[in-house]
């Protein structure tokens, strides 16, 4: 656009530069018509004298050299040939007769010049402009010969306007004639301009710079003009000169119709270009706009997107394309989806993120089982569909637990849940994490049972059993089909602990290690067992709930609890039947009831000094 | 043989001229240039001077000769030798006259009374032009081409000699000679000033001067 500016506004100062250029030279052809047109006019004013020297009839009327005889064969010859005035002059200057002064005989010519001019030529011709009268004329002097020179005819034309326009039909240039001194005020003879551009012409010649036979500006009332100045004569030190002149307005005319065209030329470009961009800007926004919300749904995680671009460029390619990538993205998503309810979420974005591959590392690991108990019972009384349902909400608000806690499902038995905390991410705190989802869950449980009580189920009881260990976790099965999980011995003892918990009449059990990991959870000592297989005992413990959690009287219990073990472990089986005792006055529970039956059974043994206080359970 | 004797005695007096002489005369401008048709006289008046009869030609639109010296009371008879008209005239103080247009032969010849010069030109034709210049004397002579003319045969005796010109400046007593002959040839030398002659327009003529 701005290119087409500044094309605009070149061609316009070419085109008033050729205009005036068109002028200039014009006036410099001009200058040589003009010229020309002089010598052909100072050419037939000197044939029309020269035709009258020669004219018989008019010899022997000189040579009366009667005044009033030679005035009328003037005058008569005079409106013949159209002049001003006409005279007869003896050799010597002396005037005969004088057509502008009727009167006038016997004295010297006024413009003895002329003839002094006439006499010095090859010819005896001369011709000069000189004012009569103060009017300005253009005088020629011949000689009468007869066949001697005898006489001087003179005759002279007036220079006014009308002199001024029949030079203008020759030179089509509007030309005055000026009378004057340089740097002095000039006087004008004749003109061709108008009223109003005549009035300023004299004055403007003295305020312009200018010189001769070179064109320069001259800024009139109505007209400016590209003006050149031609000297004709020079007296003295006044001129005679012409000014001729052509207007630019006039010059430029055609090409202000140019301009309109150029301009209307570039006001339809820059319409054609605003909608044209407009378009352009549609074609292009409007599609991207549309890519651009879709990346947003996208990004927000609506895949479901059909973006629709009907262009068959770029961007329609790159619509489709958009599609096709969201089309992906949905697909990707949903297996994601899909994976993180086959596996757990953590586990499913270690397999998108990491790749599977079949094999694992040792890592510590804590593994939580837990077991709905009754459940076997339960199912005989319910319709497959009812427990199918009621198992289903169970393990989602259980599951909900133990992902709260971070910690990840690796399968579901059953009725049963295998859960792991601290892999596949590390997790520092995994023991207290697997702790406090256990405690949530029983916690879980209860609001659970209150629900199920109404809907005439019965109540639900739940053993969760926790071990940490350095157990092998990673991705286990075949190429085509595997699994992420743990495997080891740690895993089967959560296993047992969890399996213990019916024995012992507590719904959590935690290993010995698990245990030591846990500062914020307050314990309950349960006892030192030795599971099926395993030589070494394992001290295993009730977890309470957190720290701040326990108020003092359970404490209190916990604390005889203790003091019960370790006279449990001192064999003083009075002392500890005797707390157990309290404490089963306090509220009975299970475990008191284990213990007391245990004591009874050992307090009929004779003391052994090798008895090392495990406790040895046969059963899985 | 007497005769014979007297035959011979007249031969030589004759042959000798003992009672007359030539003048020999060269003209010359302020140039220096020799000048051909030079009218040279004797300024003495002769009583019952010769009247003659001459002819000036018009011949391929120019008069023939172009100066010619005409004893005062003589005639002249212009004849045109062209196959068109001519028609001649002069508006000079010694003579006017006008011959209307005519071929062949001109009715009347013109009679020269007053002696000066007399320029004649032919109406028609701007550029023919001749003089005739009128004297009273028998003793005048025409300059050729290398500005001599010689008048033979003047008698012993004191005279003034005059020198005409068509482009003479002045009078023509201004370049007035004494000469005394005395039964011997004299030359004489004049210097006389021309003025500058205009030249009559014939044709039209090309100017580039500039000018109205």
């Amino acid at each position: 656009m701005p290119i087409q500016l500044i094309l605009f506004v070149t061609i316009r100062d070419a085109n008033i530069k050729t205009a005036r250029t068109n002028i200039e030279e014009a006036l410099q052809v001009t200058s040589e018509i003009f010229f020309s047109s002089l010598s052909q006019r100072r050419d037939s004013l000197l044939s029309k004298v020269r035709a009258l020297s020669s004219d018989y009839a008019f010899k022997p009327a000189a040579h009366t050299n009667e005044h009033q005889t030679v005035l009328s064969t003037l005058l008569s010859y005079q409106s013949r040939v159209n002049a001003d005035v006409m005279l007869l002059l003896t050799m010597d200057g002396q005037i005969i007769a004088d057509t502008l002064h009727p009167k006038t005989t016997a004295t010297e010519f006024y413009l003895p010049n002329l003839v002094e001019l006439a006499m010095n030529s090859e010819y005896g011709e001369a011709d000069i402009i000189d004012f009569i009268d103060n009017k300005p004329y253009i005088l020629v002097a011949v000689p009468l010969f007869s066949p001697e020179p005898s006489h001087w005819i003179i005759m002279g034309f007036l220079i006014n306007d009308e002199f001024s326009k029949k030079l203008q039909q020759t030179t089509k240039s509007q030309v005055s004639i000026l009378y004057g001194a340089l740097n002095e005020n000039w006087r004008q003879l004749s003109t061709t301009l108008n009223d109003n551009n005549k009035i300023l012409s004299e004055s403007a010649l003295v305020a312009q710079p200018w010189s001769f036979e070179s064109s320069f500006d001259l800024v009139l009332k109505e007209n400016s003009y590209v003006s050149i100045i031609l000297p004709i004569r020079k007296s003295n030190n006044y001129f005679y000169i012409a000014l001729l002149q052509r207007s630019l307005d006039k010059a430029l005319a055609p090409y202000q119709k140019l301009h309109l065209i150029v301009a209307s030329v570039f006001c339809i470009a820059l319409l054609i270009l605003i909608l044209g961009g407009f378009f352009i800007a549609r074609q292009i926004s409007k599609p991207i706009t549309i890519l651009t919300n879709g990346a947003q749904k996208i990004e927000q995680g609506h895949y479901d997107l059909d973006i629709k671009v009907p262009q068959k460029d770029e961007l329609g390619q790159l619509a489709n394309q958009f599609n096709s990538m969201a089309k992906g993205l949905a697909e990707r998503a949903k297996v994601r989806s899909l994976l993180g309810k086959v596996v757990s979420s953590a586990i499913a974005e270690q397999l998108i993120n990491k790749g599977v591959e079949l094999g694992g590392e040792e890592r510590q690991t804590t593994i939580l089982f837990s077991d709905i108990r009754n459940f076997t019972s339960m199912c005989e009384s319910h319709t497959p569909k009812e427990v199918i349902l009621l198992l289903n909400q169970l393990l989602t608000r259980l599951t909900a637990s133990i992902d709260y806690n971070h910690g990840v499902v690796d399968k579901y038995i059953g009725d049963a849940v295998m859960a792991l905390f601290g892999v596949p991410v590390a997790d520092n705190n995994q023991a207290n994490n697997a702790v406090l989802a256990a405690l949530m869950m029983q916690q879980e449980l209860t609001v659970i049972n209150k629900e199920l009580s109404g809907n005439n189920f019965p109540e639900i009881g739940l053993g969760i059993g926790i071990n940490t260990d350095k157990v092998l976790a990673g991705n286990m099965g075949s190429n085509t089909r595997l699994n992420y999980t743990v495997i080891g011995d740690g895993v089967n003892l959560s296993s047992r602990l969890e399996g213990l918990t019916k024995f012992y009449g507590v719904s959590i059990l935690v290993s010995e290690t698990t245990q030591s990991h846990c500062n914020c959870i307050i314990f309950r000592e349960i006892d030192t067992v030795r599971v099926k297989g395993k030589i070494q005992g394992i001290t295993v413990y009730q977890p309470l709930g957190a720290r701040n959690e326990i108020d003092e009287s359970q404490l209190y219990k916990i604390k005889l609890f203790h003091d019960m073990l370790k006279n449990y472990k001192q064999q003083q089986w009075e002392m500890a039947l005797n707390i157990l005792n309290t404490l089963d006055n306090i509220q009975s529970e299970h475990l008191y009831k284990v213990y007391i039956q245990r004591i009874e059974k050992l307090k009929k043994r004779n003391s052994d000094i090798n008895w090392d206080g495990i406790y040895t359970h046969e059963q899985k | 043989m007497k005769i014979n004797i007297i035959f011979y005695f007249f031969v030589i007096i004759f042959s000798c001229n003992l009672y007359a002489a030539n003048l020999n005369i060269t003209v010359v401008n302020q140039k220096q240039q020799v000048i051909e048709n030079a009218v040279i006289y004797i300024n003495e008046a002769i009583p019952n001077l010769t009247k003659n009869s001459v002819i000036i030609d018009q011949l391929d639109k120019e008069f023939i000769p172009y100066v010619t010296v005409v004893q005062k009371g003589s005639s002249v008879n212009f004849p045109n030798n062209d196959e068109i008209r001519h028609q001649v005239y002069s508006f000079s103080k010694a003579k006017q006259f006008e011959i209307p247009l005519y071929n062949g032969k001109s009715s009347d010849p013109i009679i020269f009374n007053n002696t000066g010069s007399i320029a004649m030109a032919c109406n028609i034709h701007d550029w023919m032009s001749a003089y005739i210049y009128v004297v009273d004397t028998d003793k005048f002579v025409i300059t050729d081409k290398s500005g001599n003319g010689i008048i033979k045969n003047i008698p012993n005796g004191s005279y003034e000699i005059l020198v005409w010109h068509p482009k003479l400046k002045g009078n023509v007593k201004t370049t007035a000679q004494q000469v005394t002959i005395l039964n011997k040839d004299n030359n004489l030398d004049f210097q006389i000033t021309q003025k500058p002659m205009m030249k009559a327009w014939r044709a039209p003529r090309s100017t580039n001067r500039r000018g109205y």
